[in-house]
């Protein structure tokens, strides 16, 4: 089966700025994503558990997101411009995908 | 009222003895864990619950100045308490205008489990309060933030876009604030019907959730000593001293009884971690919040919720008139 090169980017944020990365990615014309919560982790001041937290303050969410790779200097450099002081990260990586179409 | 006796109530209580539990699992890695969502219902529950009675008891008492007094003694304190700690922190401790700066602004705003876990110690002990007290409890949550942003601005630290939304659409302030409405507008009679679900177990939920806090307190309290310097750990320990006196003293002088004037000075020594970690880490993301946690969470709503509030309810019972 043909396969097409596109772009996954990973961006892990913290919760409280979950709408705020929505409206980013709104901005910059992705047209889909996906929300995963991470569970805990640990990072250069200690560890962190979702379990018994009474708000989101401290709890981490994975966007995940397939686009084109024309599109993603531009998305690399918003981000960059809105998140470079936050907890978290962003990556890219090459993947194939069989429907280019849906990731524009 | 003897102050070793408030303690040792205090201290008795199911409440407090559920908290301390929960703190030492946490201490000593016992497995056990409140799932999120649980947690997140029973606090739903409690600022539902406390804000409606709130508004039950300004329905009845109706609407006086002395609840005109209050409020504007809460916002003042609120807005004055987070340049107190700025200051003492910048003097006292290593820390960065910046993460000082919000720091300060949890101490200006106030934790709702502490006032909760007051108004029950204050039923215990027989000391009436006023139900408006709920209101300046949400009255005192937003006014810090937004001094600890201005405070953190002076100190030449950039802020994110504005946070006015995340300061002012907060879910937590403004369920506080409906309840107190609904409470209000449907008085004792409506309370009537839901006091089967909102009084009752009232006692039971905050006994869990309470547990809840005390694993969450203990998780920062082990991890504190490597985050923060011991002369911040001290501030977590003096802080709520320094709050506790300014409340005592503006609520002295609009003449507050023992109850209201107990309630003021717990809002006062208090530090938020519900709706200032929420704006401030939008607004100050160059502040770490593992130190601002790790103080109101770790340190100082222990402190409050063992030792502080039987020493501001026997201060409160000393000078009220």
């Amino acid at each position: 089966m043909q396969t097409h090169t596109k772009i996954r980017m990973d961006i892990l944020i913290e919760a409280p700025f979950q709408s705020r990365l929505a409206d980013l990615l709104d901005a910059q014309e992705v047209s889909g994503y996906t929300i995963f919560p991470a569970l805990g982790g640990r990072g250069e001041d200690g560890g962190w558990s979702r379990a018994g937290q009474i708000t989101a303050m401290e709890q981490m969410l994975l966007f995940t997101c397939i686009i084109d790779g024309t599109r993603a200097e531009p998305l690399l450099e918003a981000l960059h411009d809105q998140l470079a002081a936050h907890i978290g990260y962003v990556t890219t990586t090459e993947v194939n995908v069989i429907r280019p179409q849906k990731f524009p | 009222m003897d102050i070793l006796s408030l303690a040792q109530d205090n201290l008795g209580s199911p409440m407090v003895l559920c908290f301390i539990l929960g703190l030492g699992f946490a201490l000593f890695r016992v497995d056990l864990t409140i799932p999120e969502q649980v947690a997140r219902i029973m606090s739903i529950y409690l600022l539902l619950a406390i804000g409606m009675k709130g508004g039950v008891e300004i329905s009845r008492a109706g609407l006086g100045l002395e609840i005109v007094a209050s409020l504007a003694a809460g916002i003042v304190l609120s807005m004055a308490l987070p340049m107190v700690a700025y200051a003492v922190m910048r003097a006292a401790t290593p820390l960065s205008p910046v993460d000082a700066a919000a720091a300060a602004g949890h101490y200006g705003s106030i934790s709702i489990v502490t006032f909760v876990a007051g108004t029950q110690a204050l039923t215990d002990l027989g000391i009436p309060f006023s139900g408006h007290m709920v209101a300046v409890a949400a009255a005192m949550e937003a006014p810090a933030i937004v001094v600890a942003i201005w405070l953190a601005a002076r100190g030449g630290a950039g802020r994110d876009a504005a946070p006015m939304r995340e300061i002012l659409m907060n879910g937590s302030i403004l369920l506080l604030i409906g309840a107190v409405l609904i409470g209000w507008i449907s008085g004792p009679s409506g309370f009537e019907q839901v006091s089967g679900f909102l009084a009752d177990p009232f006692k039971g939920v905050l006994c869990l959730f309470l547990l809840d806090m005390g694993l969450l307190a203990g998780r920062y309290l082990r991890q504190s000593g490597g985050v923060l310097a011991p002369r911040v750990i001290a501030f977590g320990l003096y802080m709520p001293l320094i709050g506790g006196t300014l409340g005592a003293a503006v609520g002295w002088v609009i003449g507050l009884g023992a109850g209201d004037l107990t309630l003021l000075i717990i809002l006062s020594a208090s530090a938020s971690y519900i709706a200032a970690p929420a704006a401030l880490r939008i607004a100050l993301p160059a502040a770490n919040p593992a130190v601002y946690l790790t103080l109101s969470l770790g340190l100082t709503f222990p402190f409050n919720l063992t030792v502080g509030i039987p020493i501001y309810a026997a201060v409160a019972t000393a000078i009220s008139p």
